[in-house]
């Protein structure tokens, strides 16, 4: 537990504002707000179908990889370990609307992705 | 109505139960009637149960860092 905490504050140590990197599907939608490029249809009704393909799963590592910090870190503690937002809040020291944003663009950064590999087989 | 980038916006407060009942419903109202938007929101939910079993290693540095402060904290107990 002491090992999983100072982790966090050496994944937080490169914590930037929530506000430096965009939403990944920001660019999917026309100017009226309608999807100007919708969502491809999965096929997949369970986490387990979805995470069958290994290639998609070592797509998906390298995206964990390369996400800023502070979205993993709030994915991570918020959808990996279920830790409520107002202890993320705490132990982060951020807000949360922050965290909010910060979960919101961890997690369509996963989208985008799965998406694409669902329509072309690729990252 | 709802736009379909306030309802992806929104998409997480739904799923979390965090929302308003005004909001809640003019998104399901919005889901109901935008068949991409119903699928957004299906497959945001079956991606968000998938995460837990979505494993990033750590990083050479990460693992340094986490390391070296393991290390330091055994000298000092020592």
């Amino acid at each position: 537990m002491q090992l999983r905490s100072r982790k966090r504050e050496l994944l937080f140590a490169d914590m930037g504002d929530a506000h430096e990197s965009h939403d990944a599907l920001a660019d999917r939608f026309s100017d009226n707000g309608r999807w100007n490029n919708s969502p491809t249809n999965w096929h997949v009704d369970s986490p387990d179908a979805l995470l069958m393909s290994a290639d998609l799963e070592k797509c998906l590592e390298q995206l964990l990889a390369e996400i800023p910090a502070n979205q993993r870190a709030v994915l991570e503690m918020r959808d990996s370990s279920d830790i409520p937002f107002d202890e993320i809040c705490n132990e982060l020291s951020i807000s949360a609307s922050n965290a909010r944003v910060l979960l919101h663009r961890a997690r369509a950064e996963l989208f985008k992705l799965v998406d694409h590999y669902q329509e072309t087989g690729e990252c | 109505m709802l736009s379909c980038r306030e309802v992806v916006q929104d998409a997480d407060l739904l799923l979390a139960g965090e929302l308003t009942w005004q909001r809640r419903m003019s998104m399901q109202m919005h889901v109901l009637m935008c068949h991409h938007c119903r699928r957004y929101v299906k497959q945001l939910r079956v991606l968000i149960r998938a995460v837990p079993f979505m494993h990033a290693k750590a990083s050479d540095d990460e693992v340094d860092q986490i390391m070296a402060h393991v290390c330091s904290d055994e000298n000092t107990d020592h």
